[in-house]
């Protein structure tokens, strides 16, 4: 009896011997891989269709995915020396947050394409993270409350004499990605290119005005979406492809793209990461002109490249954010009045909002 | 007590101990550990060492915010003992297939994940919601009743999840009376409603307050609830730690803010235990 169970574990042990070599000699004959963490849903499809499957088409390099690159996760990995991480996509809120701790590793522009390089704007290009893109926030309105003339400034959206109805905007308790603070401002007439550095307390006092009408300060972006399509609110602030995504599937909303907040995103790598010149060929291969263009063919938000139009139809290119048309209708944000400011801005907002 | 006495009653103290040994660890390892490391973190401010408590005391904001916690959950708790003390009570007197659905219908909530289930008080609650549909449809009120993004709404939800933690304690309690005690107060003449008051509700008491504490306890760490169905009022301490974790990645800040709502928590309960007795608790 002791002698077979002896036996069945020494079976035990040989066969998973056999397996683990076997694994582990598949792996490296095969082993270049790099891990990409993005968003999920349909933006990381997106991403996947217009630059990653290609890649892996055109290169040996499987690309692994991951969701939700979150600044405190980066952060965890970094500080304990286990980096699973390549390449991370973040906000320019989320961005500075990071870098400030020391995150990531510098971007060694020597591996990137020179010529594609020069079709990205200067300021997209910082020491430790490359622009790919750029999103917007702005107002977004039901179409059937508003019939005819629909609001069109931040002004607008603070006359609720004559755009009645219950409003959402986003609680500037992070790195401002709502653009609530700036909001206020351009309302209050505060010129586009004049806003920063934010004077926090002229915002509050002209956020007093709106706050009866205001039903919700949300938290996290697919909140105003959610209370425009239950008609909890008639006009919120809110992210531009989100915006125009609803509208394809039937959804009677709008986006207006004067006084829209624009910001970039960035990929970057994050301290320590395993495949950094994997890191390096992928970056490179998303901003190049023809995937920036089959990217936004697909989806919503601006592509960084500009010869990306020249094969963006103008019916698809006016969704996006750096489409010139739109882009001169907005301001870019200052992530690094943010920066230095959310953690006392959080505070103080706080405070208002329970007064 | 010869030396040799002594310590064989050390050995016999030990060897009964010996049984905890895997939980003690395993506390030390994901609790005790962490725990310390958390402290830790709240003291590695720039400054100095108090620097993140001096700044918690000095600004109004946080215990006004914890102030708000505290207040939320109690009234949690008094709604969730409101309805969860008679629903254990039907509970425990119905018998057979009948009392097995009800169980179910209450544990059935643990299945679904609070996210789910506070959506879920959306669609139900909002201005075009189910609620506000059929009492505009029924003529009752002329515009929709604000039920969310407000206190109310708060109530609502966070109710839902916790009402378990109090109807299931109390039930067990309700369960392990004695029928014979109600038999007596009936033979000696008590009305029913006597011997509710005389009998059970004395007998049901410590588990109608392990309950309570339960509800209490879990309530004060809501954030996901109160951020999807509150208004701009319904600020939990733990929305703050969560900025300042995830948006801001301020740590320490973040671990004296925990730290503080441990010591408040800890501090209420020693006043509670002075009061009730935490070991007369059953669950």
């Amino acid at each position: 009896m002791k002698g077979r169970g002896s036996r069945r574990w020494l079976v035990l042990a040989v066969v998973l011997g056999v397996v683990a070599a076997g694994v582990s000699g598949v792996g490296l004959a095969q082993e270049r891989k790099v891990v990409i963490v993005s968003w999920g849903g349909d933006y990381q499809d997106a991403l996947r269709e217009a630059y990653w499957k290609p890649f892996e088409k055109k290169t040996d390099v499987r690309v692994v995915e991951d969701t939700r690159p979150l600044p405190p996760r980066i952060k965890a990995m970094v500080e304990t020396g286990k980096v699973e991480w390549d390449v991370v996509d973040l906000t320019d809120g989320q961005y500075t947050e990071v870098r400030k701790i020391g995150g990531f590793e510098r971007i060694d522009y020597s591996k990137l394409d020179a010529a594609t390089l020069k079709l990205i704007d200067r300021t997209g290009q910082k020491t430790d993270a490359v622009m790919h893109q750029m999103a917007s926030v702005g107002i977004a309105y039901r179409t059937d409350v508003f019939k005819g003339e629909g609001p069109k400034s931040w002004a607008d959206f603070w006359d609720v004499k004559r755009f009645p109805g219950p409003r959402a905007l986003g609680a500037p308790i992070g790195a401002g990605a709502y653009a609530t603070l700036e909001a206020a401002l351009l309302a209050d007439g505060v010129p586009m290119d004049k806003l920063y550095p934010l004077d926090v307390d002229r915002a509050l006092r002209k956020l007093g005005e709106i706050k009866p009408h205001v039903i919700k300060w949300y938290t996290t972006a697919v909140q105003p979406l959610q209370l425009l399509v239950d008609k909890e609110a008639v006009m919120v602030a809110a992210f531009s492809a989100r915006i125009f995504l609803l509208q394809q599937k039937g959804a009677p909303v709008d986006f207006v793209w004067h006084q829209a907040m624009a910001f970039p995103m960035f990929l970057a790598i994050p301290k320590g990461a395993p495949h950094k010149d994997d890191a390096h060929r992928l970056i490179s291969f998303m901003l190049q002109a023809e995937n920036q263009a089959r990217y936004g063919n697909i989806y919503y938000y601006g592509v960084a490249n500009k010869r990306a139009y020249d094969t963006i139809p103008a019916s698809k290119a006016r969704f996006l954010t750096t489409f010139p048309k739109n882009l001169e209708m907005q301001f870019v944000q200052d992530a690094d009045w943010w920066g230095k400011h959310a953690a006392a801005v959080n505070e103080k907002w706080n405070r208002w909002v329970l007064q | 007590m010869s030396d040799e006495a002594r310590r064989r009653s050390w050995w016999e103290a030990l060897r009964r101990l010996l049984p905890l040994a895997p939980a003690f660890a395993f506390l030390l390892v994901f609790f005790v550990y962490p725990l310390l490391r958390m402290i830790g973190l709240s003291l590695e401010a720039p400054g100095g060492p108090l620097d993140y408590y001096a700044a918690i005391v000095r600004s109004p904001l946080y215990m006004t915010v914890l102030g708000l916690t505290f207040r939320t959950a109690l009234g949690v708790t008094v709604v969730c003992v409101l309805l969860g003390v008679p629903t254990a009570y039907v509970l425990a007197r119905t018998r057979g297939p009948v009392r097995s659905v009800l169980l179910v219908a209450v544990v059935l909530p643990f299945l679904t994940s609070i996210l789910i289930r506070t959506y879920a008080w959306m669609a139900i609650l909002g201005r075009n919601g189910v609620v506000n549909q059929l009492l505009l449809a029924a003529g009752v009120v002329a515009s929709p009743l604000p039920l969310m993004h407000n206190a109310f709404g708060v109530y609502v939800g966070m109710t839902h999840v916790l009402l378990p933690f109090m109807i299931l304690p109390v039930y067990s309690v309700l369960t392990g009376i004695d029928a014979s005690l109600l038999r007596a107060a009936q033979s000696l003449g008590a009305s029913p409603a006597r011997t509710l008051r005389t009998v059970v509700l004395p007998l049901a008491l410590p588990g109608i307050a392990s309950g309570a504490m339960l509800v209490f306890l879990i309530a004060i760490g809501f954030y996901i609830t109160p951020a999807i169905l509150g208004g701009p009022r319904e600020i939990m301490i733990s929305n703050l730690i969560e900025v300042q974790v995830v948006e801001l990645l301020n740590w320490g800040f973040g671990a004296a803010l925990a730290f503080v709502l441990l010591v408040a928590t800890t501090g209420l309960m020693v006043v509670f235990d002075r009061f009730l007795g935490l070991d007369r608790l059953t669950v």
